[in-house]
């Protein structure tokens, strides 16, 4: 079994989507979290619920609200009358997947319950502490054009997530196909394709992809090409570096490669930098585009 | 060049003392780089790449490599800071023994250090066909 049997089931489930189905399986591979950013209806959460199916993982999902609370994720302790003692009640947060919706909806108390978690991979309830199961992998949406309600996700926790991809609307043709697939029956999602065991597996042998150290410096470069960059308030933190190395091990570990190369870096670069950097006020004045700054960024820096 | 190369690939079979005498002989004429397009049929001493074939054959080491790289990069049209995917995106269904060769020669330089005397073969050889089919089309 390979992750990129996944990638192929996936793929028979979600119709285009590419760059997404990439991303959930190479942070599956690299033991990371998500963050997509998207219009509601662009397969968000069936790319997530596909995903945890191929891999016969628990799923769980929950929809983020301003009424939330942190024990709402992580669980509580009830009184069990029967027994006359205290039991623990685990939160939807000890899944194997959970997809945490419209993540930006709920206060940030909420959020810090989840992205603790997300960090530390273990919860507390009461006098107990529980790790997750494993594999571990948070899924959060956020819809970034509908921002009335919502609590913006400081940058320190935004850092958390491995990759944040933009959702974009599917072509014409395979708006098409999504009618036609979709418009009749539910989506089928492929199961069994893969055991949390070959999970495992895959996270253990994708960590010793060799990653050569004009690579490793390619990857420190990227970052420290945020700092101090035209339009850029503030750069990327030394976690995007590490970002960077552990999936490009992760992508050459997909292409069945024992060894990085510096396209597997610049390959995700987008996707780990664009929500770790702040852009400047010129940018929205100037009406620039924060895409095609981090695109002329990556640019600028020569691989090795 | 097939010469060289094919040359290259017999001294590496030999045991390795005599390597080590090749190494430490041909070390003192590293060439400058130039990021040019060359061919194989480039008058002797003026052939980036017979050049940086031979600092690989002298040094092995990975500035060598690098060396080769960029001529090899190049050919297929690209600069220094280039990658791999675009030189093959660059080249599209054109030349497809170079497009081999400069796969060959990123595994040689950024494999694990084990892979590495194994995928220089490789590569040597891939060179030395490229290199015939070059002077064959000649």
């Amino acid at each position: 079994m390979t992750p990129a049997l996944v990638r192929e089931a996936l793929h028979r489930t979600i119709v285009g989507q590419r760059e997404v189905v990439e991303a959930l399986v190479l942070a599956l591979v690299a033991d990371g979290h998500v963050l997509l950013e998207g219009m509601p209806g662009v397969a968000k959460t069936l790319a997530c619920r596909a995903l945890a199916a191929a891999v016969g993982g628990a799923f769980k999902r929950v929809q983020f609200t301003p009424d939330l609370l942190p024990s709402d994720i992580v669980g509580t302790r009830v009184f069990d009358q029967r027994n006359g003692e205290f039991v623990t009640v685990q939160g939807p947060i000890f899944a194997n997947v959970v997809l945490a919706d419209e993540i930006n909806r709920a206060p940030a108390k909420v959020q810090s319950a989840l992205l603790e978690g997300m960090q530390e991979r273990r919860a507390t309830i009461g006098p107990q502490t529980f790790d997750f199961p494993r594999p571990f992998a948070v899924l959060a949406t956020m819809n970034p054009f509908d921002a009335d309600g919502t609590y913006a996700l400081p940058l320190a926790q935004l850092d958390r997530f491995l990759l944040n991809i933009r959702v974009a609307y599917p072509t014409r043709e395979e708006e098409r196909v999504i009618v036609d697939r979709f418009g009749a029956a539910d989506p089928q999602l492929a199961t069994g394709v893969a055991s949390l065991a070959d999970v495992a597996r895959w996270q253990s042998e994708a960590r010793a992809v060799h990653l050569d150290d004009r690579i490793r410096d390619y990857a420190v470069d990227l970052v420290r090409a945020t700092r101090g960059a035209p339009y850029l308030a503030s750069g990327a933190s030394p976690r995007a570096a590490l970002a960077l190395a552990i999936l490009a091990r992760a992508r050459a570990y997909l292409d069945n490669r024992s060894f990085a190369l510096p396209d597997d870096v610049r390959a995700v670069a987008p996707a780990v930098l664009r929500h770790r950097v702040v852009f400047d006020h010129r940018l929205a004045l100037e009406g620039g585009d924060g895409e095609a700054v981090l695109t002329k960024l990556v640019a600028s820096v020569p691989a090795p | 060049l097939t010469a060289i190369v094919a040359g290259a690939a017999d001294r590496r079979r030999r045991p390795s003392r005599t390597s080590i005498a090749i190494r430490s002989t041909s070390t003192a004429a590293p060439q400058p780089l130039q990021v040019k397009t060359v061919t194989a049929s480039a008058p002797v001493g003026d052939d980036p790449l017979r050049d940086a074939i031979a600092l690989v054959r002298a040094r092995g080491d990975d500035e060598s490599m690098d060396t080769l790289r960029i001529v090899l990069f190049a050919r297929a049209g690209l600069g220094t800071g280039a990658t791999l995917g675009d030189a093959l995106h660059e080249l599209g269904d054109r030349e497809p023994q170079l497009a081999r060769t400069l796969e060959a020669s990123e595994r040689a330089r950024f494999g694990p250090l084990a892979e590495r005397p194994a995928a220089t073969r490789e590569l040597l050889r891939l060179l030395y066909d490229y290199a015939s089919g070059e002077e064959s089309a000649t």
